[in-house]
């Protein structure tokens, strides 16, 4: 019985044809002045965020608050950050896929999503923070004329640049696979909906004309027989297989970013696992608040229920106490250690100058999630939202603290010195949600945010279940 | 003064250039096409335009349109083709001479590249010096191209010929003349001077700016009858007692003296002891065995109170220790254990005192004080050493010389003032009036290197040139030192001396006048004096002390705020103000850049509240100056201290305004100024000031076994005394998972003796000259973008925490220096997180860095647990100079560019000099060939370099040194630069 109420949860109980409708009416519709505010402000954002990178590309990057002990700022912090959302899409669409999780069916295409564009934003930010970001080209080993210069593998950084672009490679991929059917339905839509459609102008018509052509290119010339449907759900399950490590392996080579140091605080095998529950942690955070906002916006309460959203919530305090694990581990290990470096780590980040920042992390991180515990809590959106909100901006912390404690102070009294961000490092962190944001906004109005095939292929399903018990 | 109008100036080659010859070409405003196409136009003009002329015409419009922004000179490298003997371009050429300073004669070798100086070492071969260099000597280099030096002589604001203006100025010395010159240190300036005065019957003042000198003279006048500043042996002291005489900082000649106390700080019996009695923590403080802070202005008392101790001198009872305590701010019985202890060491001890921050009364008195105390000390002849004076009989102005002068010059009795280099506007304090009796003279001579605050006010600037650029000499120490150029003159500038050899109507040449007078001093022939820069010369005095009456009758309570003025390392009196390497010089105590501060105790900021950053208006009689308040350990509640030579009005570009002028509110009574214990009401202003250091931290070095110190008695019973906090990793049986790298035939290493290093920042400024280190400025080095390859960290801390519980207000923390460089470490964590490889190790060992291949992710200056990389946050060279500071650079090597890290190369450079060198010659370097820059500089011999595999080295013979340590070693980074525990001389 529960098992049956578990199942009927997730079903919309619509037509195809309404299905179709509802998910596509965004994606056909003209925007409406709502999105239009929101876009405006996020592409000013990013056009801000862009010329302030230019700025530093002329001027150098003395600019920002990083100096020397602490060469790495809010380009790091970001990169962390960003990466850690991206994981979370990788992991509702991969994992929550090989486990047959039917309730990820309506959020993957989002989290997809967001997982390519924080990928983007956070790819964009190692690069933008070298000394000499014109060459950057040196970080890729090709056959070069430069002599017998060559990359260094040692290099964790090097590294990255595998990582990340294979997480990218391959993320992109999984994403177009599942948007294939989905093209082929709107191109399909567009094609026989374009003689009802009449531009006032030419160059209107035009451009109708080039949408169905796009489409038409997009679907790859999808069929939908029973062979492609095959090939296709093979190719899936590839992918899925493919991504699923890849979410360890990224956040890993990331931590070693910072392990493979000397540094106190930074070099501890602890961190790939701390990094790996903290990115599901944020990621998840970054999910449930795109997925209210959208459900709200587009209207879609039917697709994307009040148990998607438990669920969530759920993984959330189960990653959450996960990440308070991994924190009272490494802490407990630093008293184990008897190392005096590891300890004075602690005990700074305890009460030294960014302890401000280090509490903030720990109550905006720890507590929040623990509101599941309760029903009539959990049951009210705009708190969760809230929770969400807070979850990252505590998650943004958490990288600031990681990134900047260690080396703010380290080996050398003589040496230390504190990282005070300037107006250029707030405008970047902005300027890094501005460009998420902006893609984002452009993702909902222009794909379907909701991969209505899969939906109603579960569709189907329920209705053949039902059939059967009946 | 017109140079731009001008054109720019050209030169077919080098040689042209350095002949001296007039520029070839000159592009004036109307040049603007070569002289081919110059003519075409004219014809065209002058012809009657045909058609096919008009066509010609034309053609060449259009050429010249496509053509005309091509102004680029033709630039022309020729190599030599009659070679000049020994001279190979690209070699670099080293020229012997001396910088005669208010600090002495400092004997210099300048290396000359392409016919250019670039940098200033010591004179190794000087048998005083014996190539000790001071920081601010090596400083000179960027003096000489300093591009707001007076570039001609000039009348107000315009410029005018030489011979315009002598004659100008001849009729005017006519009338009631004065010169004012400083104390000089050279014989051919004197004679000059001298002659000067006697022809036109002029008034000569003679003064110190800064003021110690001064004080010696005068001192020497009532203890010894004579004025002159005998020869402070501090290598044949086994007791130095230094009561505020800053000797390691900025008294006298301090790069001698650091020469000579290393050279005794050996960790053996023969180890000298240093006892420092001071009002403001100092280097010589930092650097005591023992240290007492006392109250400023109480030096007298004090020495007049060990003075009575030691000799029980009846017409001294008044200041027996027991009345002498209270004033002086020490127990009265540690004033008697010092006195005792000097006792003890009768002949072989040394008392110094006498300066510009002890001069608190009758001018000279301290320091008479102190001879007399050496004298019933038997130590002069031995210690004080009368047979080759630092500065043989001088006159100097009397206090009453002084005031009578000004007072006359205010009344307007001199119609016409030369001055000789010295400042007096910008150095006099306001008291004295000088700024505006100077108005009253009609006309003002000012021979100097710029139109500084006294130039500026003068009829006529008359530009002196560089020491560089001049032939001039210097006697000292019982040496005669030559001064010879290393370069013309790079505007149209003459030597002080020459001025007034041409103002006396003497036509002879500065290099003849040197040369004929040179041979009164030296025996040994002009040529070979040029080599060798120096003879052995006679200088001595003969003079015995006598009980000078002291005006002090009592010991004086210590009441309220006392202010004492200092002498700081790195800018001394401010002459050398306008060069950033000086102000980016870290003060070697308080790790302060690019300002001067009023240094207040721990326990008056903790009473009133003042913290580092504050505003404090600090009123002496009529007179107020505002200053930053910096709270500095080691001093005594109720004294400050802050230092003179800041707050230029008029010295150029990077000197102005930089700080404020401490002087102005020093006393003046009848002549004397008084530089210390000025009683001073101080009041806290509501605005804010960021004072910028290279060092926010101090604590925790000893607790991590950063910094190591053992007494020496520890450390003659127990060899390994002061390692207690060293950690091993792995019981020193750490494997990697690589083999190890086999070195060969040469791993370089470097040693640092901490027990020698006095913290004098030589080093850092010779590393700054050498690797073309840039400076950046206050507002870079605030948020922590300063690129020096070398720094010196500075630490306070206690033996134990029974000390530190008992020093509450620290008043007298142990201040420990830590030279820091690239340690380069045989598993440098910085290399292998590099994702393009632009640092790796080289076959000899070191860690060095391809600026080239470095794309800037900074992974490395993260990773360095010494944080000796640095990153040029922005582009410190490309269009960052002014034309003639380009020639300071080091052409052997490159200046980095945005975005790159850089750091210590181990002078890379030098290294591959020598091999080179010996690889020609055909053998094996030797030990000791190769020096680093930082080494060469070390007046305290406190550097090693060498090859680690050969046993015999040096450096390994001080690696193998029970002291040695290497910092770090638990985080096992192998690093080749040991640090060797510093050894104090406790009683």
């Amino acid at each position: 019985m529960s098992l049956d109420a578990a199942k009927n949860a997730y079903t919309v109980g619509k037509s195809y044809g309404e299905i179709d409708n509802d998910i596509l009416n965004p994606v056909e519709g003209f925007p409406e002045k709502r999105w239009w505010t929101w876009f405006t402000i996020s592409l000013t954002g990013l056009l801000v965020y862009l010329g302030v990178i230019g700025y530093s590309f002329v001027k150098g990057l003395g600019i920002f608050g990083i100096n020397s002990p602490v060469n790495w700022g809010v380009y790091i912090i970001g990169l962390v950050f960003w990466l850690e959302i991206g994981h979370a899409g990788t992991m509702i669409s991969a994992i929550l896929y090989l486990f047959r999780q039917r309730w990820r069916t309506s959020i993957n295409r989002a989290a997809e999503a967001m997982t390519i564009f924080a990928v983007t934003t956070a790819a964009l930010l190692p690069l933008i923070h070298l000394g000499r970001p014109w060459m950057v080209n040196w970080l890729f080993p090709y056959p070069n004329d430069r002599g017998p210069l060559w990359n260094n593998f040692n290099s964790p950084l090097l590294w990255d640049v595998y990582a990340i672009s294979t997480y990218f490679t391959v993320s992109l991929f999984f994403w177009y696979m599942g948007l294939l059917p989905d093209f082929a339905a709107m191109r399909d839509r567009a094609v026989l909906g374009r003689n009802q459609l009449k531009a006032k102008t030419a160059i209107g018509e035009k451009l109708l004309d080039m949408r169905v052509w796009l489409l038409k290119v997009a679907a790859l010339g999808w069929v939908g027989s029973g062979k492609a449907w095959h090939h296709y759900e093979k190719m899936v399950m590839l992918l899925a297989a493919l991504a699923t490590p890849l979410v360890m392996s990224v956040q890993s080579i990331l931590s070693f970013d910072f392990v493979t140091s000397v540094v106190p605080g930074w070099h501890s095998t602890i961190l790939p696992i701390n990094f790996i529950t903290g990115s599901i942690y944020s990621g998840f955070a970054m999910v449930l608040s795109l997925v209210i906002i959208m459900r709200s916006a587009f209207n879609m309460k039917a697709y994307i229920t009040d148990r998607h959203i438990d669920n969530l919530g759920w993984v959330m305090l189960f990653t959450g106490m996960l990440v308070f694990f991994g924190y009272f581990i490494e802490l407990f290990m630093a008293y184990y250690s008897a190392n005096d470096f590891e300890q004075y780590v602690w005990t700074y980040r305890f009460v030294g100058d960014y302890a401000w920042a280090f509490w903030l992390t720990m109550v905006t991180i720890l507590l929040p999630p623990h509101i599941m515990w309760f029903k009539k809590l959990r049951n009210n959106h705009t708190l969760l939202f809230i929770m969400t909100v807070i979850i990252n901006i505590g998650m943004w912390f958490e990288r600031f603290v990681i990134t900047v404690t260690p080396v703010a102070r380290d080996f050398l009294p003589s040496s230390w010195r504190l990282y005070v961000p300037t107006v250029w490092d707030v405008i970047v962190v902005l300027g890094e949600f501005a460009m998420f944001f902006t893609f984002f906004l452009l993702f909902v109005r222009v794909l379907p945010s909701i991969a209505f095939t899969e939906v109603k292929m579960d569709e189907a399903g329920d209705l053949a279940k039902g059939k059967g018990h009946h | 003064m017109s140079v731009e109008k001008e054109g720019i100036k050209i030169w077919r080659s080098y040689e042209a250039r350095q002949s001296g010859n007039l520029p070839e070409e000159k592009w004036e405003e109307g040049d603007e096409f070569s002289k081919g196409v110059r003519d075409l136009i004219q014809r065209g003009v002058n012809a009657n335009l045909k058609r096919k002329s008009f066509l010609t015409l034309m053609g060449a419009s259009i050429s010249m349109v496509a053509t005309s922004c091509a102004r680029k000179p033709v630039e022309k490298i020729v190599p030599y083709f009659q070679r000049p003997m020994n001279f190979v371009l690209g070699n670099a050429v080293y020229y012997a001479t001396a910088r005669v300073s208010s600090k002495g004669v400092s004997p210099v070798l300048v290396k000359t590249q392409e016919g250019k100086p670039n940098k200033i070492e010591g004179h190794s071969g000087h048998p005083v010096y014996k190539g000790a260099v001071s920081a601010d000597t090596i400083a000179t280099i960027w003096d000489l191209y300093d591009p707001d030096r007076a570039k001609n002589p000039a009348k107000g604001n315009a410029p005018i010929a030489w011979d315009a203006a002598y004659g100008e100025i001849k009729s005017a010395l006519a009338k009631k003349t004065a010169i004012l010159t400083g104390v000089s240190y050279s014989p051919s300036e004197k004679a000059a001077v001298a002659n000067f005065a006697k022809k036109y019957s002029a008034a000569t003042i003679v003064y110190d700016a800064a003021g110690t000198q001064r004080e010696l003279l005068n001192g020497a006048k009532l203890a010894f009858g004579k004025s002159f500043i005998p020869s402070f042996r501090v290598d044949k002291a086994n007791l130095i007692l230094s009561v505020d005489a800053d000797f390691l900082g900025s008294w006298l000649s301090p790069e001698l003296f650091t020469k000579q106390f290393s050279s005794r700080r050996t960790a053996d019996k023969s180890m000298n002891r240093l006892i420092s009695l001071e009002s403001n923590l100092t280097l010589t403080g930092s650097n005591a065995d023992t240290r007492y802070a006392i109250n400023s202005g109480s030096q007298l008392a004090l020495l007049l109170s060990l003075a009575y101790e030691v000799g029980k001198n009846a017409a001294l009872s008044a200041f027996a220790a027991e009345k002498a305590e209270a004033s002086v701010g020490i127990p009265a019985k540690d004033i008697k254990a010092i006195a005792a202890e000097l006792t003890k060491n009768k002949g072989k001890s040394l008392v110094l005192a006498g300066s510009i921050n002890a001069r608190s009364g009758k001018s000279g008195e301290v320091a008479a004080a102190a001879y007399y105390l050496n004298d019933l000390l038997a130590n002069i002849g031995l210690t004080v050493d009368l047979d080759a004076p630092m500065l043989g009989e001088t006159s100097v102005s009397s206090d009453s010389e002084m005031a009578a002068f000004i007072a006359d010059l205010a009344a307007g009795k001199y119609e016409t003032v030369v001055i000789d280099r010295v400042n007096p506007v910008f150095e006099f304090p306001e008291a004295a009036g000088f700024a505006e009796a100077i108005k009253k003279a009609k006309t003002v001579v000012y021979i100097g290197d710029r139109a500084n605050e006294t130039g500026s006010l003068a009829t006529y600037l008359l530009p002196a040139s560089h020491y560089l650029e001049s032939w001039s000499d210097g006697l000292s120490y019982g040496v005669y030192s030559v001064v010879q150029p290393a370069i013309r003159p790079l505007a149209d500038t003459r030597e002080a001396a020459q001025i007034l050899r041409e103002l006396s109507g003497e036509t002879v040449s500065s290099k003849d006048a040197v040369a004929a007078l040179s041979s009164t001093y030296a025996k040994t022939g002009w040529e070979k004096l040029l080599g060798e820069g120096f003879a052995a010369s006679v200088n001595s005095v003969s003079a015995k002390v006598t009980f000078p009456e002291f005006s002090l009758k009592a010991p004086a309570k210590a009441e309220g705020y006392r202010l004492s003025l200092y002498e700081s390392v790195q800018i001394g009196d401010g002459s050398g103000g306008n060069i950033s390497f000086r102000h980016e010089l870290p003060d070697p105590v308080s790790k302060v850049t690019w300002d001067n501060y009023v240094a207040v105790s721990p326990a008056d900021s903790k009473v009133n509240g003042w913290k580092t950053g504050d505003f404090l208006k600090l009123t002496a009689g009529k007179v107020s100056v505002t200053l930053p308040v910096f709270v500095q350990p080691g001093l005594k509640a109720g004294n400050m201290a802050a230092a003179i030579g800041y707050g230029h009005t008029s010295i150029g570009k990077v000197g102005n305004k930089v700080g404020k002028n401490a002087m102005a509110i020093a006393g003046f009574q009848k002549g004397d100024v008084v530089t210390a214990g000025i009683a001073v009401a101080a009041a806290k202003s509501s605005k804010e000031y960021k004072l910028v250091s290279t060092q926010k931290h101090h604590e925790m070095a000893i607790e991590r076994g950063i910094v190591r110190q053992a007494t020496l008695s520890e450390f003659l019973k127990n060899p390994k005394a002061g390692h207690q906090h060293e950690e091993i990793p792995h019981f020193g049986k750490a494997k990697g998972l690589y083999k190890k790298h086999k070195y060969e035939p040469h791993k370089w290493s470097l040693a640092i003796d901490l027990n020698k290093c006095t913290g004098c920042s030589a080093c850092v400024v010779s590393c700054y000259s050498e690797n073309n280190v840039p400076a950046v400025g206050k507002k870079e080095i605030d948020v922590g973008a300063e690129m020096s390859w070398l720094r010196i960290d500075r630490y306070y801390g206690y033996w134990n925490h029974e000390d530190e519980k008992h020093d509450e207000t620290m008043e007298n923390p142990e201040v420990f220096f830590m030279p820091v460089m690239c340690q380069h470490c045989d598993n440098a964590p910085c290399e292998n997180v590099c994702p393009v490889g632009a640092t790796a190790h080289s076959d000899d060992g070191l860690n060095y860095m391809t600026y080239n291949q470095c794309i800037g992710t900074r992974y490395c200056a993260n990773d360095c647990p010494f944080k000796v990389r640095r990153f040029n946050w922005f582009e410190n060279w490309e269009g960052k100079l002014k034309a003639p500071q380009q020639f300071a650079l080091n052409p052997d090597v490159t200046v980095r560019s945005k975005g790159v890290i850089e750091k210590c190369s181990m002078c890379q450079q030098r290294i591959s000099d020598k091999r080179q060198q010996a690889s020609v010659e055909g053998r094996e370097l030797k030990d000791g060939e190769i020096m680093t820059a930082c080494q060469q500089a070390c007046p305290a011999d406190a550097i090693t370099f060498g090859n680690i595999n050969d046993e015999q080295s040096m450096v390994s013979k001080q690696a193998a040194n029970p002291r040695a340590y290497k910092l770090f070693a638990a985080v096992n980074v192998e690093s080749v630069v040991s640090y060797m525990v510093r050894i104090k001389n406790k009683a």
